[in-house]
């Protein structure tokens, strides 16, 4: 008697063209061997892989004459995103398209903040040097585009944010005002110090809550219920911007002068929760991802970088050659995209993962893309895969800047070792990273 | 902070003090007071940037002064009515009558009481002081300093003017003072925080002035005076230029208080009844006949900020509760956004089927079919119903048992045949096959006999005339001619194909029934086979080498040129090396049987890795040193000559065997001193340490006697080990010596009839293959190995020591090492050239100095003090980097692991499909936070309410 290895075809063979081949397996370890070398040379394909295909660059939008220095994103449309420039131009994109849906010139001089509502409509607030807070709907008939209501403040304004579930929005300039949609007069003001605020943000979680930061270095909280702002904490160098993460109510970040961002927790200000650092010059705009997990940040060093939320360097970093300094930054409502508004007048539409496939992808490709990021997230230590994945084509200028920062943070820090050294045991204590930028707390 | 809290709590204990001491004794001030507490708590802090807070600052001031003026009047309250109190002793017998005592009353009792107060009032002032400080400590602020020191320099100031002013009136007019004071004190004591209070106060002290330069004599008659004044008076103060002012301002706060207001009641003896219920209304407190005055408001400044620490807090405490979320979402380990997302709802099968509407024209000319027919489900019912309605009661019932009872049975029966169905066994549905054949069988007899006799006829015709027929083999004409040409046809094709299945039925036939319990034990008995059919490979494998034998001796005798003596010798050296190869084989075959499997691969893995030293099994080189190795193989087989020279020489002379055999290899160890080093030696060493141990252990008479008895035990064990462990069974090499020496005997014996006969005697005789071999040299020594006369005379040792006789392990080794060592050192290298930096030609001197240019030690070499291994006397750690495998290493343990264990934990399991099913791998795989592309992803949603600060 014989025994005959034998198989019906009919297990192995499709039934229509479209059906896909079962591919029988044998998981005998032994059929398989040098597991951890093979997938570590897998991991190692995949991270050179993943490099070879990081392009970022989507597409620009341009038509803003001059510089854009404020956007902001529709909370509930994709596509749509709303741009102010220098010369007090706005204009609404459609980012599917790339194209213009609506322009018009709404300010007098630099459009400072515009914002989206949720509210009422189709609505978009815009405000600007000129003391004026000016309320759109693009969907209006008509060809002389008219802002449905103008507000005229006593000052200049700064930036504006609107409240997510409320008809609330709010104002910064020499204080805040929060402002009804419909009354012409603030319904309530917040005024803590006499320096200007130059930004003021809703929390998107936690929607009562408020936080700006002014140009005397200070970061400042308010509660809308409550008649007089939280608390306030003095940093060593201006705070720019700062963002509310979505997924963490009582957490922001917010974008220093000093080439970092900071973490904070709002009921614990004396101390950061995390520092990001790696730009070489002064953050400007900060933008938190929808799922909570990344921040895009935009600098004076003309280049764009994400970061994980939780570390303390950056993942990327985007740049072009034309790119000026950016001023604003967004992320996109779906966590896939990154935009950035720079001097030069262009908004650009960025991946936020560098080498992720557009468009579909079937079952098998999906699987063999995560099971590659996998391998390179389980190998990533490894000298080789670590060196591939970190390495970036950088600017010269950027180059330069971060050899001479580094030659600088490394003089201080000897300095100050060498007067530890030299003086009394323990006089002088070394200081946390995270505390260092705080200067202290007013209560 | 703490300064803050510790002042707060003094504040506390004296509320709490004021409150349980002034309830028992003084009741009607027990409101007063509690405010009065309070009032320290009014920060006096100022900045005088602020032109709004230079006013507060003012009023602070002033209330301060007024603070300590009160301060001061209880003390003097104190003291005069003490005084009263005396002058009431001496006067009531001489000026007082009854009326005049009652009259009088009301003021014994408070002064009685003020004493008390006043005592609790410094307490508490004192206190409150105390906590101002402390108050004030903690608002200080940078800027703030400098003028708070002022403000406690100018206050130190009034306070000593304010003392020196009330010394200078403590001998006033008492009356006066009484009424006057008491006014106040109930003022002061209510409302504190007044600014009005400060003029008044200044008018009091006015009036005071007026008056100072009465005696104390005066004061009796001057007690009098006012009882009369008392009576005439229509305001509840004296009237004065000072105290108008007050008035006026005074709107709010009550000027006139019950005391005032009874006070020409008290005399009358028939409101009695009125003065209980007054009093009663008076003491209880609580009933609302003073109601607690507010508190002045604190400076902006200071109230902004307690508003904001406030808020802060309660914000704070509001949004911790977003934490658990946080966390949660943070630990999770997979986050699909959008979150809140709702699931997809899916439809049963009902809900499609009730759902249905025809689109296609299929669909649509079937429901119309189904309309015209009735068959439609709503139709069916309807008829069912109908059709029920018609029935009675009583048949209605039992429908519906029989209806049940079938379905019971319907489903017995279902379980059954499932149970039925799930049997595989082959055998089984054979013999039911045969069994249904046979009971329908049997049914057809018993149905119709005659019908089942001709069927059973039919089926043996049926199988004799395939068999006759062949129709089930290929062998057939018919099959031929079917095979060749009825390939394309669909009948030809088919006809072969029944008549395959046939055949195979067949055989099945002839098989039968045991063809599944053989398929069973197949593998069991092959397993037995396997081993006999080794056996039996093996017998034939010898049966042909001695046929190849036999043939070679029959091939022996040559004539012509293979006759001639140079070519018989080649054959014969051509013989012998194929006899070695034969012999060989036998060994392998022989030794085969005695190896277990396992050591065959153990030494396969480790031919490839490692490379033995000599013929030394116990001693590897791990990588390299191939060139020692080698001298050392030539300088085996030299000694090995040698050593069989000996041994042949021994076999000439067996007398003196015993000596000369031992000598040379002792010699030799000597030489090499392994008596002290060698490990397999051990069996003395160990006996020798454990005798040393022994007169050790006389010397060592204060260990314990458990030690002992615990090392004795040891080293009787370690003896026992040593000596099982290495001990060669001497005897049974012996045996099989002393078996080979017969065997070999016997040989020599008959060797030469053999010889003459050219034929092998016997086949199993393995001895009389060496018989043509016996006219070689080398033969001749492995023969003579045997002839050892006295081999017990072995002793262990020496047959160690024979066993290592080639092997001069330590030094070799220490030799390496030593040339390890060497090529690791870091190495100096002398640069200076010859002739450069020197002079040339005759008279010149040679340099004292030599300059040595050095270059710099290489990288990577270590200093042999330095060498992991060199303390290690019998151990060569190789410390240098295998840069290939450097790219494969990380440098340090990355960041959330803690050991080096746990990172390589991670790494174990590997991910893809080859190691994992599907199931897992996809698992793993999942990115831990997934979205979806062109979704909006919306902050967190809220899962409770936020909107208002709850508690």
């Amino acid at each position: 008697k014989v025994k005959v290895l034998s198989r019906s075809a009919s297990e192995y063979t499709r039934k229509t063209t479209q059906d896909i081949y079962k591919i029988k397996r044998n998981y005998d370890p032994k059929l398989h061997p040098l597991e951890r070398a093979r997938e570590y040379t897998r991991a190692l394909n995949a991270v050179k892989l993943e490099r070879m295909f990081a392009k970022p660059f989507v597409g620009d939008l341009s038509g803003h004459s001059d510089g854009v220095y404020c956007m902001a994103k529709h909370p509930k449309k994709l596509t749509t995103v709303i741009s102010g420039s220098g010369d007090g131009e706005l204009r609404i994109w459609d980012l599917s398209d790339r194209e213009t849906k609506w322009k018009v010139i709404g300010h007098k001089s630099i459009v400072k903040g515009v914002c989206c509502s949720l509210t009422k409509g189709n609505l978009y607030f815009s405000c600007g040097t000129d003391k004026t807070v000016k309320i759109w709907n693009p969907d209006q008939l008509g060809e002389e585009v008219s802002p449905l209501n103008t507000y005229v403040g006593k000052f200049a304004f700064s930036a504006i944010d609107h409240h997510r579930n409320d008809p609330i929005f709010a104002t910064s300039g020499s204080q805040i005002d929060i402002w009804d949609e419909n009354r012409s007069d603030p319904i309530k003001t917040f005024n803590w110090g006499a320096d200007t605020i130059n930004t003021v943000r809703f929390n998107q979680t936690e929607t009562n809550i408020l936080g700006s930061c002014g140009t005397d270095r200070t970061i400042i909280l308010y509660d809308l219920r409550m008649n007089s702002p939280l608390t306030k904490s003095v940093l060593q160098m201006k705070t720019n911007a700062i963002a509310w993460n979505p997924m963490e109510a009582f957490n922001f970040t917010a974008a220093n002068e000093d080439h970092n961002c900071y973490t904070f927790d709002m009921r614990k200000m004396d101390c950061a929760l995390n520092v990001l650092k790696d730009h070489v010059s002064a953050v400007l705009d900060i933008d938190y991802s929808p799922t909570g997990e990344e921040i895009v940040t935009g600098a004076y060093d003309r280049t764009l970088r994400i970061y994980s939320a939780h570390q303390g360097h950056s993942r990327d970093i985007y740049h072009t050659k034309r790119m000026q300094r950016i001023f604003c930054v967004k992320y996109s409502m779906d966590s896939k995209y990154v935009l950035s508004g720079s001097d030069d007048g262009n908004i650009r539409l960025w991946k936020a993962k560098a080498s992720e496939k557009l468009g579909p992808k079937d079952y098998r490709e999906r699987a063999h893309m995560e099971y590659q990021e996998k391998l390179i997230d389980r190998y990533k230590y490894l000298p080789e895969i670590k060196r591939v994945s970190r390495h970036r084509n950088i600017p010269k200028a950027i180059k330069n800047a971060q050899s001479t920062k580094r030659i600088m943070l490394q003089s201080q820090r000897r300095k100050e070792e060498n007067l530890r050294r030299h003086s009394k045991k323990g006089s002088i204590p070394y200081k946390a990273e995270r505390k260092k930028p705080i200067v202290g707390i007013a209560k | 902070m703490g300064k803050k809290k510790l002042g707060n709590s003094k504040s506390k204990n004296s509320i709490k003090k004021s409150k349980t001491s002034f309830t028992t004794n003084y009741k009607n001030s027990g409101p007063k007071n509690s405010s009065k507490s309070k009032q320290p708590k009014n920060p006096n802090k100022i900045s005088g940037k602020d032109i709004f807070e230079i006013d507060q600052e003012e009023t602070k001031q002033e209330r301060r002064r007024r603070n300590i003026d009160e301060i001061e009047s209880y003390e003097y309250a104190g003291a005069e009515k003490i005084e009263k109190k005396d002058d009431e002793e001496i006067d009531s017998d001489e000026a007082f009558n009854d009326s005049d005592e009652e009259r009088f009353e009301h003021f014994i009792f408070r002064g009685s009481n003020q004493k008390d107060i006043k005592k609790q009032l410094d307490k508490e002032i004192d206190l409150d002081e105390t906590e101002e400080d402390d108050d004030d400590n903690e608002e200080s602020e940078l800027d703030e300093d400098d003028e708070e020191d002022q403000e406690d320099e100018r206050e130190v100031a009034r306070k000593s003017i304010a003392r020196f002013v009330w010394l200078d009136e403590s001998d006033n007019d008492e009356s006066e003072m009484d009424e006057e004071f008491k006014a106040l004190m109930d003022n002061d004591v209510q409302e504190i925080d007044d600014e009005t209070k400060a003029d008044k106060l200044a008018s009091f002290i006015g009036s005071l002035d007026k008056k100072r330069k009465r005696t104390i004599d005066d004061e009796i008659s001057s007690l009098e005076k006012p009882k009369k004044q008392l009576k005439e008076r229509t305001e509840a103060y004296e009237e004065s230029e000072y105290n108008l002012a007050t008035r006026e301002s005074s709107n709010i706060r009550k000027k006139i208080d019950l005391h005032d207001l009874i006070g020409s009641i008290q005399e009358e003896t028939g409101f009695s009844g009125l003065k209980q219920k007054l009093a009663s209304l008076e003491s209880g407190g609580n009933k609302g006949t003073y109601k607690e005055p507010l508190s002045a408001p604190l400076p902006p400044r200071i109230q902004d900020r307690l508003n904001r620490q406030a808020a802060y807090e309660k914000v704070n405490k509001d949004i911790t509760k977003w934490e658990p979320i946080v966390k949660q979402n943070r630990e999770a380990e997979h986050l699909k956004f959008p979150m809140n997302a709702p699931l997809p709802h899916k439809q049963t099968n009902n809900v499609l089927a009730s759902m249905f509407q025809p689109v296609t024209e299929l669909e649509k000319e079937i429901d119309s079919m189904l309309v015209e027919s009735g068959v439609k489900e709503k139709n069916l019912q309807q008829y069912e119903e109908l059709q029920m309605s018609k029935l009675s009661v009583e048949e209605v019932e039992k429908r519906v048992k029989e209806l049940r009872k079938m379905r019971e049975l319907a489903f017995r029966e279902e379980i059954k045949g499932r149970r039925i169905a799930k049997i595989k066994s082959k055998t089984y549905r054979k013999i039911r096959k045969k069994e249904k054949n046979k009971l329908d069988l049997k049914q057809l007899a018993e149905l119709d006999p005659k019908l089942a006799r001709e069927e059973q006829l039919r089926l043996e015709r049926a199988r004799a005339q395939e068999r006759m027929t062949l129709k089930h083999k290929n062998t057939s004409k018919w099959a031929k001619q079917a095979l060749k040409h009825g390939r394309h046809d669909l009948e030809g094709r088919q006809a072969i194909a029944e008549q395959l299945q046939r055949h195979e039925e067949l055989k099945r036939k002839i098989h039968d029934l045991g063809s599944d319990e053989e398929l069973d034990d197949f593998s069991s008995e092959n397993s037995d086979e396997k081993d006999d059919d080794i056996d039996a490979i093996k017998e034939k494998a010898f049966d042909e080498l001695a046929q190849l034998e036999r043939k070679e001796t029959e091939n022996e005798e040559m004539e012509g040129l293979f006759g001639m003596k140079f070519m018989r010798i080649a054959m014969d050296k051509e013989k012998y090396r194929t006899r070695g190869m034969i012999d060989d084989f036998i060994e392998d075959l022989e030794n085969e049987e005695n190896s277990t499997k396992d050591e065959k691969t153990k030494k396969e893995v480790k031919k490839s890795t490692i490379t033995h030293v000599g013929n030394n099994p116990g001693r590897m080189i791990f990588g390299g040193f191939e060139k020692s190795t080698s001298e050392h193989k030539f300088d085996i087989k030299k000694l090995s000559k040698s050593i069989f020279d000996l041994k042949s020489s021994s076999a000439e002379e067996p007398k003196d065997d015993d000596n000369k055999l031992t000598e040379p290899i002792n010699n030799y160890s000597s030489e090499i001193n392994f008596e002290e080093e060698n490990p397999w030696l051990q069996t003395d060493s160990t006996k020798i340490v454990s005798s040393s141990k022994k007169n050790n252990k006389g010397i060592i008479k204060e260990n314990n006697k458990s030690d002992k008895i615990v090392s004795k035990l040891k080293k009787q064990k370690q003896g026992d080990q040593s000596q099982n462990g290495i001990e060669i069974d001497v005897d049974k090499i012996l045996t099989i010596g002393s078996v080979q020496n017969k065997s070999m005997n016997e040989n020599d014996q008959r060797g030469k009839e053999i010889k003459e006969i050219n034929s092998p005697t016997s086949r199993s005789d393995k001895a009389s293959k060496f018989k043509s071999m016996e006219d070689y040299d080398t033969f001749d020594v492995e023969t003579n190995f045997v002839h050892v006369k006295n081999p017990t005379a072995f002793s262990q040792r020496e047959l160690v020591a024979r066993a290592f006789a080639n092997d001069n392990v330590i030094k070799e080794f220490e030799a390496e090492k030593q040339a390890i060592i060497e090529d690791d050192e870091p190495k100096e290298q002398d640069l200076t050239l010859p002739g450069w930096g020197s002079w040339s030609g005759k008279g010149v001197k040679k340099p004292k100095k030599k300059k040595l240019v050095l270059a710099k030690p290489l990288p990577g070499g270590i200093e042999a003090s330095k060498r992991k291994d060199a303390k290690l006397q019998y151990v060569i750690i190789n410390e240098k980097r295998i840069k290939k495998a450097k790219k494969y290493l990380s440098t340090n343990i990355p960041h959330p692991f803690e050991t080096r264990e746990q990172y390589e934990r991670s790494l174990r399991t590997p991910l893809g499909t080859e190691w994992n099913t599907q199931e897992v791998f996809q698992k793993i795989v999942t990115p831990r936070i997934i979205t979806k592309m062109g979704t909006v992803i919306d902050p967190l949603n809220v899962p409770f309410h936020t909107n208002d600060l709850d508690e």
